[in-house]
């Protein structure tokens, strides 16, 4: 059935209920209550007549109305693209924060928090794709949805008039509503910028790294700094005690780019390269559902305490390690030179027969730090003996860590900016929508409505 | 039979039935209008009946005219 049918119906139907009326007034049964119906019924019927026959003019005049207003369903689309692609944007970030694997421990506190947000943004993207059914109902059915409802507004004795006019008037005032709708709001609210910034989350591989010295012995302490393949800082973590690099929430577990990067140790003010270098995803190890990662600084020799290191510009040639003393073989060129650094406070004597040593002392990052220093005068191969005095200082370098995996930074937890989104694509669509179903009872009730199906024979 | 042949049956029986009642209607009036019972009331009912039954005549007449008048514009816009 398309709406001429309906139409048709309706035009048939107006003239049935205006005979039915003229019947009533031709009975023979002098009943007052009865003969009123007559009136009543004729003039519903012309009524209905009149609205079947104008109803195109109708509804051109509700599409009219609407241009005026500056509206057009292309504007509608528009506005509808935009809203429902950046909501389901906010919507995949949170799933994806929702749904990652997290070692790292940060994402409860995050999540308790983006709780709220979800709510919202799951009854906006209800609202959007509600007022996306109604738009399509309206652009493809209106005229329809009016057609039927003329024809139940000409039902003789009011059976279903409230039901009509509640119809044609939604049809009207939904045709010219929605076309409005982006410009009622933009009236009211700018478009926020656009506050999806979806994090990489699939280039993270969260792994525990662990820093070893030359000859596989934890590093303890230290700055590392992650670079990707372009050399751009991308992530900076503190080296612990024993040699495991920790995130910011302190958790040995960290968050790295699963592509090639560069990772170098600074430590007591020197930056030291590690191996492999660079670091390619296969460098990774699994056990289990845990992801390690092991890196050398070949020019350690040493850590025997925290941010404790004896360390050589040459090539080590041998050693002998315990807890509190060691003896290196290394050799040697003219330029070359074997150093220990260390807080003030710790200790550690290096002992050669053949080097002159110089000390001195540097602050790095807010740490006292002692320098003691062996250089050859020829090259040759020398034994360095070191002891060590490990204090128990309680040392953290100033510096920032930065993890690369930044939850806390995602711009959406921009509470104002998310705020203006809500009302952006939710209030005042919502508000919107209500005085249009307001507008629609108004449009109702003028076509007759209210007007309850009043059986009165007596 | 579709809905609107039904309509359409259902609209020339009731406007032969309503002609039939105008009939009747009409003459029943005036018999009740005539009759040599001298109660105001009755009487006065007999005129209503007389009355409402041309109200109904004149209704019927200019209905079925301006209906088939439209039917006939509506018939020559679409068919033209």
């Amino acid at each position: 059935m398309d709406e001429a049918d309906a139409l048709l119906i309706a035009y048939r139907l107006s003239i049935l209920a205006f005979y039915i009326g003229v019947l009533i007034y031709a009975l023979p049964i002098p009943i007052g209550g009865l003969k009123r119906w007559a009136p009543t019924l004729m003039g519903d019927a012309v009524l209905a007549a009149i609205l079947s026959l104008a109803f195109f003019y109708i509804l051109d005049a509700s599409n009219y109305i609407a241009g005026i207003l500056g509206g057009s369903w292309e504007l509608f689309s528009a506005w509808y693209r935009d809203a429902f692609s950046a909501v389901v944007g906010i919507k995949t970030i949170l799933i994806t924060l929702y749904t990652i694997p997290d070692p790292t421990g940060i994402s409860d506190a995050i999540a308790s928090m983006l709780a709220p947000v979800d709510k919202a943004v799951t009854a906006a993207l209800i609202f959007l794709a509600s007022i996306g059914g109604l738009g399509e109902l309206v652009v493809n059915y209106s005229p329809l949805l009016a057609a039927i409802g003329v024809g139940l507004y000409a039902v003789p004795f009011r059976l279903t008039r409230s039901a009509g006019a509640w119809l044609i008037a939604f049809a009207l005032v939904f045709n010219a509503g929605l076309q409005v709708l982006p410009v009622f709001i933009s009236t009211i609210a700018d478009a926020p910028e656009s506050p999806v910034n979806p994090p990489e989350i699939g280039n993270v591989v969260f792994a525990e790294v662990r820093v070893v010295d030359n000859y596989g012995n934890p590093i303890r302490g230290g700055i590392l700094h992650v670079y990707n393949e372009t050399w751009s800082e991308v992530a900076v973590y503190l080296v612990d005690s024993e040699g495991y690099a920790i995130s910011s929430s302190g958790e040995r577990t960290i968050s790295l780019p699963d592509s090639n990067i560069y990772i170098d140790l600074e430590l007591n003010g020197i930056l030291f390269p590690t191996y492999p270098s660079p670091i390619t995803p296969d460098d990774y190890n699994q056990e289990g559902s845990t992801w390690s990662l092991e890196i050398t600084a070949p020019d350690i020799l040493w850590s025997p305490g925290p941010y404790m290191i004896v360390y050589t510009t040459g090539y080590p040639y041998d050693a002998v390690i315990s807890d509190t003393s060691a003896e290196f073989t290394v050799e040697l060129y003219l330029n070359h030179y074997i150093e220990a650094a260390y807080p003030v406070g710790c200790s550690i004597n290096l002992y050669s027969d053949e080097l002159e040593a110089s000390q001195y002392t540097m602050e790095w990052r807010g740490i006292d730090v002692e320098y003691y220093t062996l250089y050859p005068h020829s090259y040759g191969l020398y034994t360095v003996e070191a002891y060590a005095d490990p204090c128990n200082l309680d040392i953290t370098p100033d510096v920032e860590v930065k993890d690369y995996w930044q939850p806390t930074d995602i711009n959406f937890v921009d509470y104002n900016l998310l705020a203006a989104f809500i009302l952006y694509y939710f209030t005042i669509p919502l508000l919107y929508i209500f005085l249009l179903f307001a507008a629609t009872m108004g449009v109702a009730r003028l076509l007759g409505g209210r007007d309850r199906l009043q059986v009165r024979v007596v | 039979m579709d809905l609107i042949t039904f309509i359409e049956d259902l609209t020339s029986r009731i406007t032969t039935l309503a002609w039939a009642l105008f009939l009747l209607t009409w003459s029943v009036g005036w018999a009740i209008k005539g009759s040599p019972i001298p109660i105001s009331r009755l009487r006065r009912t007999g005129n209503s009946l007389v009355e409402d039954s041309v109200w109904a005549a004149f209704w019927l007449a200019i209905g079925s005219t301006v209906f088939s008048f439209i039917t006939y514009i509506v018939n020559a816009i679409t068919s033209g």
